[in-house]
């Protein structure tokens, strides 16, 4: 008895069924061997046996149909060590949990450097869930296997081989432009600004070699961040081609080109804003010595070329232009020039309210990496930015920052903590949390909106290795007196949510210790 | 209640479902497709009466099986005739061997009290605990895990029944193998088991005992479902599949090309595709009618549970 054969038997009694035995009364059903006989058996007790009859033999001699061996490629072999079970299981969570969503991006910094790769079957969630600049360490943890599911799937497409193949100059770097020219013309406008990005890090030279041959050819809606893109590895060969890149249609294009050359001194423009800002600004006097500052040039044609603009409303805002052209003067210009320190011409400045002069000057100090201005400024008590404490050095930073916060109102710890980047220093930590821990059990310090926002900013950059934050801040609760009782309820839940936020944190790096 | 007076109440609301099963046949199963679901509902609602909960919820089923879209009439037809074999078994219950006794009695829904389960003899053995699957029934979740004995190559089900969102049992999770004593639900092919004692604590237990292939797979199911056809749901421990995407499904295909749907979630079959790779994994499911329902994979980097 053939399969087929049970088959169009086991059709005719379906058909039979649907009629009814009323209408065409059920005479049997007739087959040959092991089967006729049972059927045989069964015809005087109706449809129903006769049906169970033939679905057990069908059922039990069951065999699965075969097909044609298809040739499916599988995922290329990807031999790096699996990431540890609890170092995936933290990214379910931040994928699942929605307080710790914030926190995807720290795992796959980790990851990434760490250098395993992730279990299978826990790509398509991350894959789902990754936006942005998100997708390229995403795709590199996922490794290979990123591709291969990219071609299977319409909503991971952006991580097919050519954006990876992209994307791993991040830790490699490429023998010559040849290598990278197929995924450069293939990839999406964002997979070839990750792609550029990535290689700035390595190779500068042979990513602008990149950028130049096809400069011509690139969407005007890219350009710009193309431009910016270049502040990784900025160097003096760069020059040419942002001075180029000055003339250009677009008005941000233009401004991110000259936003880099006030980072290189020796550029043409650094030599154009010079002429124009020393001598705007004079010192007279002695004994008693005062500065001045002159009115700035009228705005022309070359003067906007370089990116200075009248501000907002085109007011032509003395203050403001003055503050771009000096922004865009060499630093070591100004003391040759005037004959006196950074720190001497910062007090003369804050003594006559040249208030363009010292933004200018806190601009070109963050553009110029200038230790000397930016100390001179932050000591006048200039407010503080990223930009001038990085501009300090490391060790010193560290100790400017950490003066900082030691006296810092609650009106004021906002812009310190904002302006220190992560990830945080154990010494600046400990810093950052007594100041709120300090400002928390302050009663008389009214509760800034902010503040509740700042806890939760505080949770993701604090170093995760020091254990003492989470407890330093619960117990500045305690210090609140009972009569205030109810600013205890105010800051729970904030507190409540750092303490979960920095201990899931401080637990993740150690996954991937 | 004595025993004997509950097999009768079962045996006269299953005769009154073998008159009902004629009916619907004799005036044909097209009309049973405009039938409400009260038509359907009353049945079911009698043999609950007659104390028959599993055959009940087997008829209350008839209503979705018609309105399953195309195929249904094969489908009810197989449903129904299964019925119609349970409900004739019932006629001559008293004249039948014990283990077919015991058989249409777990299908009408009759329980088997545990003690009197752990009462019989014990089979011990090392347990690799294959797979666990869920599945909401009527008011309560039905959570099934499937064992196979490493000495005796025997297969298990531990089935519990909680309220959803009841914590499982973690000892016996997938990948996991205990030492353990079991007894065994009396019936033809004796699936079903109680875990009487358990030695020492579970170890991860490598790779899982498997079937060779689909073929063999298939063959399994035929014997127990040959011992006992109302045997819903049948383990599979396959050694060496490559899943695939089709269209719109999904299924896997053996080392000789042998190829089954799967019944699953576009969820579960991007992380079992992705598990694998393209490559052959074990593949860990339960066949349920014409396909198998994904529970685990067996990888590289261990257990998958889908």
């Amino acid at each position: 008895m053939s399969t087929e054969h049970a088959a169009s038997l086991w059709d005719g009694l379906v058909t039979a069924a649907v009629i009814g035995t009323d209408r065409r009364p059920f005479s049997g059903t007739e087959a040959t061997g092991q089967l006729g006989n049972a059927l045989w058996r069964v015809r005087e007790r109706g449809l129903l046996a006769t049906a169970a009859v033939l679905w057990a033999y069908r059922e039990v001699g069951r065999e699965v149909p075969t097909t044609e061996p298809r040739r499916s490629e599988a995922a290329p072999q990807d031999d790096r060590p699996l990431f540890t079970p609890g170092a995936v299981r933290a990214l379910t969570v931040i994928l699942e949990d929605r307080r710790f969503r914030p926190l995807l991006d720290e795992w796959l910094a980790l990851a990434v450097q760490a250098g395993g790769r992730l279990p299978g079957e826990a790509a398509p969630k991350l894959l789902d869930a990754v936006r942005g600049e998100q997708c390229p360490p995403a795709a590199a943890v996922v490794g290979p296997l990123a591709a291969w599911l990219g071609a299977r799937n319409p909503n991971w497409a952006w991580a097919h081989e050519g954006a990876v193949a992209g994307w791993r100059t991040g830790s490699e770097v490429p023998r010559g432009p040849e290598d990278l020219k197929e995924p450069w013309a293939r990839g999406s406008d964002f997979e070839r600004l990750a792609m550029f990005r990535a290689l700035r890090a390595k190779a500068p030279a042979l990513a602008l070699e990149l950028l130049t041959a096809s400069w011509g050819s690139e969407p005007s809606t890219t350009r710009a961040a193309f431009v910016s893109a270049m502040a990784s590895g900025l160097g003096p060969s760069d020059e040419g081609f942002l001075e180029a890149v000055l003339d250009d249609n677009r008005k941000d294009v233009r401004a991110a080109a000259a936003a880099l050359l006030t980072r290189l001194p020796a550029s043409r423009r650094a030599a154009r804003m010079q002429r124009l800002a020393l001598p705007l600004v004079v010192v007279a006097g002695r004994l008693r010595p005062v500065l001045q500052v002159g009115a700035p040039p009228a705005l022309d044609d070359a003067i906007k070329r370089d990116g200075v603009d009248p501000g907002r409303q085109n007011r032509d805002d003395p203050q403001w232009l003055i503050r771009q052209l000096v922004a865009g003067t060499p630093l070591r210009d100004w003391p040759k020039s005037l004959g006196r320190g950074p720190r001497d011409l910062v007090g003369l400045a804050l003594a006559a309210g040249a208030l363009g002069l010292l933004e200018g000057w806190a601009d070109a100090a963050e553009a110029q990496s200038d230790a000397a201005w930016a100390r001179a400024l932050l000591d006048a008590g200039h407010h503080p930015t990223t930009g001038l404490f990085v501009s300090l050095g490391p060790d010193e930073a560290e100790a400017a920052v950490v003066a900082a916060l030691g006296e810092a109102t609650a009106g004021q710890i906002g812009a310190i903590v904002a302006s220190v980047p992560a990830p945080w220093s154990a010494a600046v930590t400990l810093a950052g949390v007594e100041a709120m821990a300090r400002i928390i059990g302050q009663v008389d310090a009214r509760p800034l909106p902010g503040l509740r926002d700042l806890l939760s900013h505080l949770a993701l950059v604090i170093d995760p290795a020091e254990s003492g934050p989470i407890a330093a801040l619960m117990s500045s609760l305690e210090k609140i007196p009972e009569k205030h009782a109810v600013l205890r309820i105010y800051w729970a839940a904030p507190l409540a949510s750092f303490a979960a936020i920095a201990s899931f944190r401080s637990s993740l790096h150690k996954e991937f210790q | 209640m004595r025993a004997s007076q509950r097999a009768e109440r079962i045996a006269v609301g299953m005769a009154e479902l073998e008159r009902w099963l004629s009916d619907l046949v004799a005036s044909g199963l097209a009309q049973a497709q405009g039938r409400p679901f009260s038509y359907w509902d009353a049945m079911a609602a009698r043999l609950v009466d007659a104390q028959a909960p599993v055959a009940a919820t087997q008829v209350r089923r008839l209503a979705g099986v018609v309105r399953s879209g195309d195929g249904w009439p094969s489908h009810l037809l197989a449903n129904i005739s299964r019925l119609h074999l349970l409900a004739s078994g019932w006629s001559r219950y008293e004249r039948l061997p014990e283990a077919q006794k015991a058989d249409l009695r777990t299908a009408a829904g009759w329980p088997w009290p545990s003690e009197q389960v752990l009462a019989g003899p014990k089979e011990h053995d090392r347990w690799y605990v294959l797979a666990r699957s869920e599945t909401e029934e009527e008011r309560v979740t039905a959570l099934r895990t499937w064992l196979w004995g490493i000495e005796t190559n025997r297969l298990g089900l531990v089935l519990d029944f909680a309220r959803p969102g009841a914590s499982p049992a973690w000892e016996l999770w997938p990948g996991n193998v205990v030492d353990a004593a079991v007894a065994r639900f009396p019936g033809t092919a004796q699936l079903r088991v109680i875990v009487a004692e358990r030695s020492g604590e579970a170890e991860a237990g490598g790779a899982p005992p498997a079937w060779a292939d689909l073929g063999q797979v298939a063959q399994a199911r035929g014997e127990a479902l040959a011992s006992d056809p109302w045997t819903e749901r049948w383990p599979v421990s396959v050694a060496s599949v490559v899943p695939e995407r089709l269209g719109d499904n999904w299924a896997v295909t053996d080392r000789d090309g042998r190829y089954i749907a799967l019944a699953t979630d576009d969820a579960v079959g991007w992380r079992l595709l992705a598990s694998s790779g393209g490559r052959p994994v074990g593949l860990l499911a339960e066949w349920v009618g014409e396909s198998l329902v994904p529970l685990g994979a067996w990888t590289d980097g261990g257990m998958v549970v889908l």
